[in-house]
């Protein structure tokens, strides 16, 4: 499991390694949670990617509702049908046969359930779905099926890995949570985080890499207002390369500190921080 | 192992983190899936399936470890057989690497020479601790490190840094910055083996005793009910980083509470609306709800003893302030000092309001409190200014230092606000002996509360804030803890 999301650019440690295990072998659904840009959409789309299948993405908002999430008939095509079927002059609408899978619009929950090969789902960011909403995503979470009251319970052929996101800015219910396996990440130790620099820029000197590393972990205790992510630490790994930085020297790093921190405030205390 | 399972569900469960029947059958089933030989594979079963929340993870932890102990690990003889002088050497060259088991292996072997735990005798943990970094020499190891990285011949010649090691080349060309980097991975290094050595002292005790013996010694609580006063640095700083979500989730709840509030019926609005359907009303109209947003006042003891509650408080109250819409603060010691714009800038500046900045201009003469000079000066320089919608919250444990309480300066406050309120951060059974005169000001409180816990601090704030409607809230608070709907 490790090797394989190795393979497909995610360095996990054996917590991560057995998290994602378990959840294909029990067939749960994983609710991965941290501060963001620890990479846990980068999880869900390696695992995708290290396991062949299709990443099916549902990006949630407030305000997302049944007809985004899951499914909706194809009013048009209904219409049309009816109108067809007009100078035939059948009876009832149900014999009209407008409720038939072909006129299903297929959204992300439903499309996950549906297809033909095994997926992997992701629900990115669930915290920002209004509670009420919340509510949409059990019945398919638990049992993997969607009723559709027209048509019947359409069940999983292949039961889908799900990965559920959240910042955690609000708490999900419990509900929701008894579901799910928890997977909280956080920001990565030294030596790991050097190792994620090293893979994902390869060109950059080693050692530069590990300094890198370093200083994010020290800028990151600091008093930040928004401490550097993982992301932000490999864009300032390809800045530094692309200016040719051979070495971490004082100057390089208060001119390129800005790739790192996002605030005026931050980068003042970074630099009293480091004494630079 | 499905033993120790339902100990360790049992444990979590008195500790205060739920665990619902269907997450014990989650996470017995997750350990017939997986290895048992690691434990770090089994604590994240474990975890995975039983703590859904991250405030819960350090609880989580703590308890494993517990329950998990005196397990033999793969290569104790190895490390057993070593000579002191090479157990050192190894700790040198592993010391700040990711390899946990090996120090792991290291902390235990530590412990078990240095820590003069004997099986049987009465021992505190705490002087084995001591005991054990003395003989690790950590202070020695972390000067080395240091010296090593700044490509200077350590005391020790090359020690190996083993492959990832920060004794790489070119470095010794070194400015501030790589000192001051090879200082804090020096610094992260020495931490991580302590919390090592902590660990290996908790099993050996484990080793002895049993886990429950040692568990009931230990303080393993839920952030929300550490009693803040006695918090140690470490849980400060869990409570600080709680107020976040905490003050998003008591929001929620507010705004829920809100909007079941009942609402008038509007005739007008009733009628308008019965037009559409020629008159006859099918739908009822309400006025527009009107949460009440009571102007809040709060008086701040800055002095040593609760300085910390204080602040604390404040954090909260300054984190709900969209809801609060009008929050004064005031800070005193022996003086009273208006510092509503210190605390709002540092909210802006996303940073918590350092006790040297709450205190200034609180204090006039030394650093005890005078609660009777503070009540007169509110009362004659700011009590004009208070309405019937005002709320005066005042924090403090009343201790006046056998001075004069002013009494009455108190009750011309309580005349002009609307409500007081009063939150004493020491515990009940000591008020009103020796120089606590909090029985003289109860009598214009609408309440005295005991506050010594986050937990309690939300209850108040929420009934606070939800008003008169949810005088039964203060078990909301509970379940908003809890983490629950409401």
């Amino acid at each position: 499991m490790l090797a394989g999301l190795r393979g497909a650019g995610y360095l996990a440690d054996t917590k991560v390694g057995t998290i994602v295990h378990l959840a294909a072998e029990l067939g749960k659904p994983v609710l991965v949670e941290g501060p963001a840009g620890t990479g846990k959409t980068q999880l869900a789309k390696s695992v995708a990617l290290a396991a062949g299948r299709r990443l099916i993405r549902l990006q949630c908002y407030e305000g997302l509702d049944e007809s985004k999430a899951i499914y909706e008939w194809d009013y048009r095509r209904q219409l049309l049908h009816l109108q067809l079927q007009q100078g035939a002059g059948t009876g009832s609408l149900t014999a009209a046969g407008i409720f038939g899978e072909e006129f299903l619009l297929s959204r992300p929950l439903l499309a996950a359930i549906r297809s033909e090969d095994p997926v992997v789902l992701l629900l990115d960011e669930v915290d920002r779905l209004d509670i009420e909403s919340e509510a949409l995503l059990l019945e398919v979470l638990s049992e993997y099926q969607v009723s559709i009251p027209e048509l019947g319970t359409v069940t999983a052929r292949h039961i889908p890995q799900v990965f559920l996101t959240s910042n955690n800015s609000r708490d999900l219910s419990e509900a929701l949570k008894r579901r799910c396996l928890f997977l909280h990440l956080g920001y990565p130790s030294v030596d790991r985080e050097a190792e994620i620099v090293r893979l994902h820029v390869p060109d950059l000197a080693g050692h530069l890499a590990r300094e890198i590393a370093e200083l994010v972990a020290l800028l990151r205790r600091a008093d930040l207002k928004k401490p550097p992510s993982i992301a932000e630490s490999l864009d300032w790994a390809r800045t530094l390369l692309t200016l040719g930085a051979t070495e971490l020297t004082d100057d390089m790093t208060r001119q390129t500190l800005s790739v790192l921190l996002k605030y005026e405030r931050d980068i003042d205390t970074a630099l009293t921080e480091l004494r630079i | 192992m499905q033993v120790m399972l339902a100990a360790l569900v049992d444990e979590l469960r008195s500790a205060g983190i739920e665990v619902s029947v269907g997450e014990h059958i989650d996470a017995a089933r997750a350990l017939s899936r997986i290895s048992l030989r690691d434990p770090d594979v089994v604590r994240a079963a474990l975890q995975c399936a039983l703590v859904k929340r991250a405030e819960h993870l350090a609880t989580f932890n703590l308890l494993f470890e517990l329950y998990t102990a005196g397990r033999s690990q793969p290569g104790a003889e190895l490390v057993r057989a070593m000579t002191d002088r090479e157990l050192r050497d190894t700790l040198r060259a592993v010391i700040g690497s990711d390899d946990a088991h090996v120090l792991r292996l290291l902390a235990d072997e530590y412990v078990r020479r240095f820590g003069g735990l004997e099986p049987g005798r009465a021992v505190a943990g705490v002087f084995a601790a001591i005991a054990v970094n003395e003989a690790a020499d950590l202070t020695g190891i972390r000067a080395e490190l240091l010296a090593d990285s700044a490509g200077l011949p350590g005391a020790d010649g090359q020690g190996g840094q083993g492959g990832q090691g920060s004794g790489g080349s070119g470095w010794s060309a070194s400015g501030s910055l790589r000192g001051r980097l090879d200082e804090a991975d020096a610094d992260r290094a020495i931490a991580g083996f302590r919390a090592d050595l902590q660990a290996a002292v908790r099993r050996a005790l484990v080793a002895d005793r049993g886990a429950r013996a040692v568990r009931a010694t230990m303080r393993v609580g839920l952030v929300e009910d550490v009693d803040i006063v006695s918090a140690s640095a470490a849980e400060l700083e869990a409570m600080v980083a709680a107020i976040g979500p905490l003050a998003q989730r008591l929001t929620h709840v507010l705004a829920q509470l809100a909007m079941h509030r009942k609402r008038r019926l509007s005739v007008r609005g009733t009628l308008h609306r019965a037009m559409g359907t020629g008159g006859v009303p099918f739908r009822l109209a309400t006025e527009p709800a009107r949460p009440p947003r009571p102007e809040i006042v709060v008086l701040c003891d800055m002095s040593g003893s609760v300085s910390a509650f204080s602040r604390f408080t404040l954090d909260l109250l300054v984190a709900l302030d969209s809801r609060l819409s009008r929050l004064r603060v005031f800070s005193f010691v022996d003086g009273l000092a208006e510092i509503t714009s210190l605390v709002r800038e540092a909210r802006a500046a996303g940073r918590r309001l350092g006790p040297g900045e709450a205190a200034r201009g609180a204090i006039r003469h030394g650093g005890s409190s005078d609660y009777g000079f503070v009540m007169r000066e509110f009362a004659s320089q700011h009590a004009h200014q208070l309405t019937r919608r005002s709320v005066v919250l005042v924090v403090g444990d009343a201790r006046t230092n056998y001075l004069d309480p002013a009494e009455a300066a108190f009750a011309e406050i309580h005349q002009r606000a609307g409500q007081v309120y009063w939150l004493n951060p020491e515990p009940r059974r000591y008020w009103n002996e020796g120089d606590s005169v909090i029985g003289r000001y109860a009598p214009w409180c609408a309440q005295v509360r005991e506050c010594r816990t986050l937990r309690q601090i939300t209850g108040f704030v929420q009934s606070l804030a939800a008003g008169p409607v949810a005088a039964s809230s203060a078990g909301q608070a509970d379940r908003v803890l809890a983490g629950g709907r409401p």
